[in-house]
């Protein structure tokens, strides 16, 4: 693999791991806050 | 205008939970989503061809341009949102103003982390004090601090008015980003595809792929932090009427 693919391979990776974890956490916030309202409806 | 009224008196406690909705085009934006990064990913290793100077590095572009112009199209929401606020004072333009800024410092932060791996192998470090790379260092920390006020300022009135001013404010750093270029002396390669130069049609098209594919990721990622703010909201009611 040249030096270029590296750094290539690494941007890709890099911004699927910032978006892949920020949505992880955004979702797991939504359910979270769901739940805790669910439950301050009952 | 009252801006008390509407935002600090946010009736949700007398709702059922099934009262923040999802959007009803979520599910369409995440569908979106996810074939138009597909074949991006396809059409950025094998459609396009390889730049004959930069090499395989030259493919960052195909996600590092897209990242920046949805970033500057998150920040236009924030300045959009923000007037419309002050304007009629109701939340729910608070609501998408908060969101937008969080969605664009994510987008604005690819940014930062894919152009310095572009500029290692191309001009052979990873960040020079470029016009165009500092202002757009400086828009990303105008937004970081709007959503460092967000955090720090607990009534929601003021909260929201001072983000809005912030918001306001610092979209004005987007046109200079765009313009510093040629403004000013710089190394980063300019606006190539909205000037037309000379991008070969794969490239060009491959491009624009990606920017429908961010744009796409933008409305659900968008969609997913507006219900999150709301329902944040409507614990933090809850919490106080106890």
């Amino acid at each position: 693999m040249s030096n270029s693919t590296v750094y290539l391979v690494a941007a890709y990776v890099g911004a699927a791991l910032l978006y892949g974890l920020y949505f992880v956490w955004l979702r797991a916030q939504e359910r979270r806050l769901d739940g805790r309202n669910r439950d301050a409806a009952r | 205008m009252d801006l008390k009224t509407d935002v600090a008196q946010s009736p949700v406690l007398d709702r059922g939970p099934a009262d923040v909705p999802s959007s009803p085009r979520r599910k369409l934006w995440g569908g979106l989503t996810i074939a138009s990064l597909a074949l991006l990913l396809a059409m950025a290793f094998f459609y396009a061809p390889e730049d004959a100077n930069q090499g395989a590095a030259q493919r960052i572009f195909y996600i590092h341009v897209p990242s920046a112009w949805i970033g500057f199209l998150a920040f236009f929401v924030v300045f959009v949102g923000s007037i419309a606020f002050l304007y009629t004072g109701k939340r729910k333009w608070d609501d998408v103003a908060a969101a937008s800024a969080e969605v664009g410092v994510i987008f604005t932060s690819a940014v930062l982390i894919t152009g310095p791996l572009w500029g290692r192998p191309v001009w052979g470090v990873y960040w020079t004090w470029d016009p165009r790379l500092t202002s757009f260092l400086m828009l990303w920390l105008i937004y970081l601090s709007y959503l460092v006020l967000r955090g720090y300022v607990p009534e929601p009135v003021r909260r929201a008015k001072y983000a809005a001013v912030l918001g306001i404010v610092g979209f004005l750093d987007v046109p200079i980003v765009y313009l510093s270029a040629r403004w000013w002396r710089s190394e980063h390669p300019t606006q190539f595809v909205v000037e037309g130069g000379d991008l070969p049609t794969k490239m060009l098209v491959t491009m624009l792929v990606g920017v429908a594919a961010f744009t796409f990721l933008y409305l659900y990622l968008l969609a997913v932090r507006v219900r999150v703010g709301r329902l944040r909201a409507r614990a933090e009611e809850a919490e106080v009427a106890r």
